[in-house]
C-alpha cells in the first residue's frame, strides 16, 4: 500500500472518524433534521445548538459544552460561512455520505429496495453497448458496476439480518419464553419477508445469463487488436467472476432461511418438550464439567456415572507377524484393490445416460424449429417418430415432459391436450392427443 | 431357526452394499444420508422393514435401529436389553471413554443450540467455549488440568491434539463429519442423537441422579 497515503492516515484519522458518541450523534441528527426538512441545507448557528441540547437530553448527559464538542468535529463535516452579520452552517458532502452509510448500516431498508426493477433497467446490454470497446467499457463503469454495489450491498445486508434473526431464534429454546405461540408466528412472518427478498435477489440474477452471453457472443469483434482484446477480456472475466461469487452467496443465504422456516413452522407442537429437554441436556454437561477430574492428562468421569458401550471391530493382531526382511527390502506399499469391473459398469451408465440426455435436446430443438416456423405439432406423430430413430420410450417421454416444461415457463405457446385416446403400435402404450403451437 | 424372508439378500443393491453396510454398522458407525455413507443408507433404508432387521435380530441377536433427530433419519446397532447379544463375544464393543461422554454432551447440546440452521462447528467455536464460555474454569481444569491465564502453546497444542482425536473418533462412528481435519471444521450429523439414546435415563433424571450421586459422595 501507498506510505504516504499510510503516513496521512494514521495523522488524521481522529478527524476523519467521529471519536465520541456526542460526535456521532450530533452529525446524524442534523442530517437526519435536514433531510425531514426540519431545517435548511444552510442552517443557522442556533439550530446547531438546539441539536447539541437535544442529543445531550437523549444520553442524559446533562449540558454538553457546545465548544468541547466543535473542537472534536472538525472541517470535515461541516463548514461554517458568515452572511452579512449571520452565521450559516452547511454539512460537507463527505459528513452527509458518512451519515447515509452508518444509518444504512444500523437499519438497512431491506423491504424498500426494489432491487428486481432496478436491474431489468441497468443489467440488460444492447447492441451498441458491445459494438465498440468504448461502449462496453461505459456500460460496464456506469451499469454494471453500481449495479454491482447495489447487488453486492443488499446481499450483506440480508447475510446480517439473517444471522441476527438466526441468533435470536434461538431465545426460543430457552424454557423462560412469553406467549411463544405469538413469539413464532412473529419469526415465521419475519422469514417470509427474508425469503421474499432472497427470491428478488435470485429472479434479478436471472438477468446475468442474457448478459453474460451477449458479452461473450461480441467476443470476434475485439480480436484484431491486442489491447482492445486484453480489456474486453478483463471486463468479461470481473462479469463472470462476480456473478460466480454472488450466486454461491446467495443461495447459502437461501438454504439457511429454507432451514430455519421449515424448524419454525415444524416447531410450534413440540416446543414445550424441546425447551425442557435441552435445558436437561445443559444440565447435565454442567454436572458432568463440575463432577469430573483431570488424571495424569486424562479426563475422569465421576466413578458412580453408568458407562455404555458401542460395537466395534478390534483391529488387532492375533500373533506376532513373522516377516523376514530379506524379501521386504523393497519398501513398496501394497497396490489398493480397484474393482475395474464395477468403475466400467458405472462409465458405461454414465454414457447411457448421456446419450439419452443429448437425444431428448436434439428431438427438442428439432420439434422448437417446426413450432417456430408456425406448424401445429401433433406429438403422436412425433412420438413415432422418437421411437422408430432411437428405439427409446425414455426419449420419447423426456421429450414429452421437456415440451411440457417449456410451455410452462414461455409466455406465448399454446398447448391442446384432448382426453382422445390414441394407440400407438410401439410397446402397449396408450396416449392423450397432445397439440402444440406457437399462439 | 426362524422362519425368517431374507429375500433381500437377492437384491443386485444387497450384492453390492451388503458387506459395506454390514462391516460399517458393527464398527459402531451410524449410517445417514451423508457423504459417502449416502448408498449404504439408502440400501438400508429400503430392505429395514424388508427383511435386514430381522437380519441382525436373528443372526446377531442384536436390534438394528431406526432413529431420528430433526426428521432426519439414522440407522445402528444397538444391544438388546440384557447383555450384548453376539456383539458381546471376542471383544466386539468399546466402552465410550470418559472423554468422549463429556464431548459427545457437548456436542449433542450445540446439535440442539443449533436447532433453526446448519450444525457446522469450528475449532474457534470450541476454544471460545473453553475460554470464555460460562463453564470456562470448569473446561480449561478438565482439558489443561489448572487454571490459568494463558497456556503455553504447547500445552495448548496439546489440548487441540487431543480434541483432534476425539472428534476423529466421532467421524469413525458418524457422528460429525470434518469439513477440514488440519483447520478442525466439521459439521455435527444426525448420528450424534445416539447419545439421546444412550444417556436419555440420565438426562431425563439427572435432577435425581444429581442428588443421588451428591448423597453416595457425602456418606
Amino acid at each position: 500500500m501507498d506510505k504516504d497515503l499510510l503516513i496521512s492516515l494514521s495523522k488524521s484519522y481522529t478527524e476523519l472518524i467521529p471519536q465520541n458518541e456526542e460526535s456521532l450523534l450530533l452529525i446524524v441528527w442534523l442530517y437526519y433534521k435536514i433531510e425531514k426538512g426540519y431545517i435548511s441545507e444552510n442552517f443557522e448557528e442556533r439550530d446547531l445548538d438546539d441539536t447539541i441540547e437535544d442529543v445531550a437530553e437523549f444520553l442524559q448527559k446533562g449540558q454538553i459544552q457546545k465548544e468541547v464538542l466543535s473542537r472534536k468535529l472538525s472541517s470535515h463535516y461541516y463548514i461554517t460561512e458568515s452572511r452579512g452579520n449571520k452565521y450559516y452552517v452547511h454539512l460537507t458532502v463527505y459528513a452527509k455520505e458518512l451519515c447515509r452509510l452508518i444509518i444504512n448500516q444500523v437499519q438497512p431498508e431491506i423491504k424498500k429496495l426494489e432491487l428486481f426493477h432496478v436491474f431489468k433497467r441497468t443489467l440488460p446490454i444492447n447492441d451498441e453497448d458491445i459494438s465498440e470497446i468504448e461502449n462496453l467499457k461505459y456500460w460496464h463503469k456506469n451499469n454494471f458496476l453500481p449495479a454491482q454495489k447495489e447487488i453486492v450491498g443488499h446481499t450483506e445486508l440480508l447475510q446480517l439480518a439473517i444471522e441476527e434473526k438466526i441468533l435470536e431464534l434461538r431465545n426460543l429454546l430457552k424454557p423462560d419464553v412469553d406467549n411463544p405461540k405469538e413469539l413464532i408466528n412473529s419469526f415465521i412472518e419475519i422469514f417470509k419477508g427474508l425469503e421474499e427478498q432472497t427470491i428478488g435477489l435470485i429472479n434479478t440474477l436471472d438477468y446475468k445469463n442474457e448478459t453474460v452471453n451477449k458479452i461473450k457472443s461480441a467476443r470476434e469483434e475485439f480480436t484484431c487488436n491486442e489491447e482492445i482484446f486484453t480489456e474486453y477480456d478483463r471486463i468479461q472475466r470481473d462479469i463472470e467472476a462476480f456473478f460466480e461469487n454472488i450466486d454461491y452467496r446467495i443461495y447459502s443465504i437461501n438454504e439457511r432461511i429454507q432451514l430455519a422456516s421449515k424448524r419454525l413452522r415444524n416447531l410450534l407442537d413440540s416446543l414445550k418438550h424441546k425447551q425442557m429437554f435441552k435445558v436437561k441436556i445443559e444440565k447435565l454437561l454442567q454436572y458432568l464439567l463440575k463432577n469430573s477430574n483431570h488424571e495424569k492428562g486424562e479426563i475422569r468421569l465421576p466413578e458412580k456415572f453408568p458407562r455404555k458401550y458401542l460395537p466395534y471391530f478390534y483391529q488387532k493382531f492375533l500373533a506376532i507377524p513373522k516377516l523376514d526382511f530379506k524379501f521386504y527390502t523393497n519398501a513398496k506399499p501394497d497396490e489398493p484393490d480397484y474393482d475395474n469391473e464395477h468403475e466400467e459398469a458405472e462409465r458405461k451408465k454414465g454414457i447411457a445416460l448421456l446419450k439419452v440426455q443429448e437425444s431428448t435436446a436434439q428431438w427438442l430443438d428439432k420439434i422448437n424449429d417446426e413450432i417456430a416456423d408456425g406448424s401445429k405439432i401433433q406429438f403422436e406423430e412425433w412420438l413415432d417418430k422418437i421411437m422408430e430413430t432411437e428405439g427409446s420410450l425414455e426419449v420419447a417421454i423426456n421429450v414429452c415432459f421437456g415440451l411440457i416444461e417449456q410451455h410452462n415457463t414461455s409466455k406465448g405457446g399454446m398447448i391442446a391436450i384432448s382426453k382422445e385416446e390414441v394407440t400407438r403400435k410401439h410397446l402397449d402404450l396408450v396416449l392423450w392427443k397432445m397439440q402444440i403451437s406457437n399462439s | 431357526m426362524e422362519n425368517a424372508n431374507f429375500e433381500f439378500l437377492n437384491s443386485e443393491l444387497a450384492a453390492k452394499y451388503f458387506i459395506d453396510a454390514d462391516v460399517a454398522l458393527r464398527s459402531g458407525r451410524h449410517i445417514q444420508d451423508f457423504g459417502s455413507d449416502q448408498r449404504i443408507f439408502h440400501f438400508i433404508d429400503e430392505h429395514y422393514d424388508n427383511g435386514l432387521k430381522e437380519f441382525y435380530r436373528v443372526f446377531c441377536h442384536v436390534p438394528l435401529i431406526r432413529g431420528t433427530a430433526d426428521n432426519d433419519k439414522y440407522y445402528y446397532l444397538d444391544y438388546p436389553d440384557e447383555g450384548k447379544g453376539k456383539l458381546g463375544k471376542d471383544n466386539r464393543s468399546k466402552e465410550l471413554e470418559d472423554d468422549k461422554v463429556i464431548f459427545g454432551i457437548l456436542l449433542l447440546n450445540i446439535f440442539k443450540d443449533k436447532f433453526f440452521e446448519e450444525k457446522a462447528v469450528s475449532w474457534e467455536d470450541l476454544e471460545q467455549i473453553f475460554k470464555e464460555g460460562e463453564n470456562k474454569e470448569s473446561w480449561q481444569l478438565l482439558l489443561f488440568g489448572k487454571i490459568k491465564p494463558n497456556y503455553t502453546p504447547a500445552e495448548e497444542q496439546s489440548v487441540k491434539d487431543k480434541v483432534r482425536s476425539i472428534l476423529k473418533d466421532f467421524e469413525r462412528l458418524g457422528w460429525i463429519y470434518f469439513n477440514n481435519l488440519d483447520a478442525m471444521t466439521f459439521v455435527i450429523l444426525p448420528g450424534i442423537d445416539r447419545l439421546v439414546m444412550l444417556y436419555g435415563d440420565v438426562i431425563n433424571n439427572i435432577d435425581a441422579i444429581e442428588n443421588y450421586l451428591k448423597n453416595e459422595k457425602l456418606s
